[in-house]
């Protein structure tokens, strides 16, 4: 779980997590406030960068732990501001122990629940993907998704910022890596968070790149 | 002289100036600074004798001198934007390697 400046929601989420599962990595990005304490307080797995290098690299970061030193098999990722409910692990663990190699978690959309701009930056994404790469995939910009380690090293990514999630589906699309979806509750705190349009114009300009190879 | 030479002569002057401060700051060695500053001398100097250039400008089939210098400026800030994108990604490697490594390493040794 990567997060950067969560103080406000990260108490409540590791509880509702640790409800679950113990087996918790969280990567505290370079935050500003007290993100990395209340991680400490509550788990024992918590990665500090020591400066602020974007979603991606924390991703990395939490991957190469669980790997590596955790020894484990397949890592789930979700976001640290509550928009995913702990809950719906099991959903993933499932198809984890069907063999699945990577698993989408796919957001269940409605125009009360997502912003507009959001919902059509989202299609805008996956219908691109579908033109570049051959493939679609949808809810590309979805953070909660799972990846087992032999999936990991064939996606695995260089994006260090929000790019990372449209990285992962071009590679996933590119090495024709079989994948399935789980349907998802996704509940919005901060619309002023996470992706502006700044952002999806770089990852719009990103996807041309590695279409492109450059 | 004209206007633009006028601005160019300034132009050129403030940058040799402004490659004098990095020298002090220690950001530039000698050579480097020695490099940079023939290079805006050059520079005030074509400004002020573009006819210099005359005999390069026929080979070539520009119709003006203008139009050959802004063709060179745009190939130089093309090479010069391509060699900072390569320099900046490689830093932005080292330095994510660096953090990243540095979590790890202090984790592990925490929980070890």
């Amino acid at each position: 779980m990567p997060g950067y400046n969560e103080e406000k929601y990260l108490g409540r989420v590791l509880k509702k997590l640790k409800a679950v599962t113990n087996n918790i990595v969280f990567i505290d990005d370079g935050s500003t406030d007290k993100t990395a304490e209340i991680a400490q307080k509550n788990i024992t797995h918590v990665l500090v960068h020591k400066v602020n290098l974007g979603k991606g690299a924390a991703m990395k970061t939490g991957c190469e732990y669980a790997f590596d030193q955790l020894s484990a098999k397949a890592v789930i990722f979700m976001d640290s501001d509550d928009q995913h409910d702990p809950q719906q692990l099991k959903l993933f663990f499932s198809e984890l122990k069907k063999g699945s190699q990577v698993i989408f978690g796919v957001r269940k959309f409605s125009a009360e629940r997502m912003p507009l701009s959001r919902f059509l930056g989202n299609k805008l994404f996956s219908a691109l993907v579908t033109v570049l790469f051959h493939q679609y995939i949808p809810d590309i910009p979805s953070g909660f998704k799972a990846l087992t380690k032999k999936a990991y090293h064939l996606v695995k990514w260089s994006s260090q910022g929000y790019e990372v999630e449209m990285e992962i589906a071009v590679k996933v699309a590119k090495s024709n890596i079989p994948f399935s979806t789980v349907e998802i509750e996704t509940i919005y705190h901060d619309i002023e968070k996470g992706m502006n349009i700044l952002d999806g114009l770089g990852v719009v300009m990103r996807l041309f790149q590695w279409r492109l190879g450059i | 002289m004209i206007p633009l030479q006028f601005f160019s002569v300034l132009f050129g002057l403030f940058m040799i100036y402004m490659i004098r401060i990095h020298q002090k700051k220690g950001h530039f060695d000698d050579a480097e600074t020695r490099t940079w500053i023939i290079i805006w001398l050059g520079f005030i100097v074509l400004a002020l004798f573009p006819q210099i250039l005359e005999p390069v400008v026929q080979q070539l089939r520009f119709s003006r001198v203008f139009d050959a210098l802004i063709v060179i400026s745009f190939m130089i800030l093309a090479v010069i934007n391509f060699i900072n994108r390569v320099s900046i990604k490689k830093l932005e490697k080292k330095l994510e390697k660096t953090v990243r490594e540095s979590a790890i390493k202090k984790l592990t040794k925490q929980t070890e």
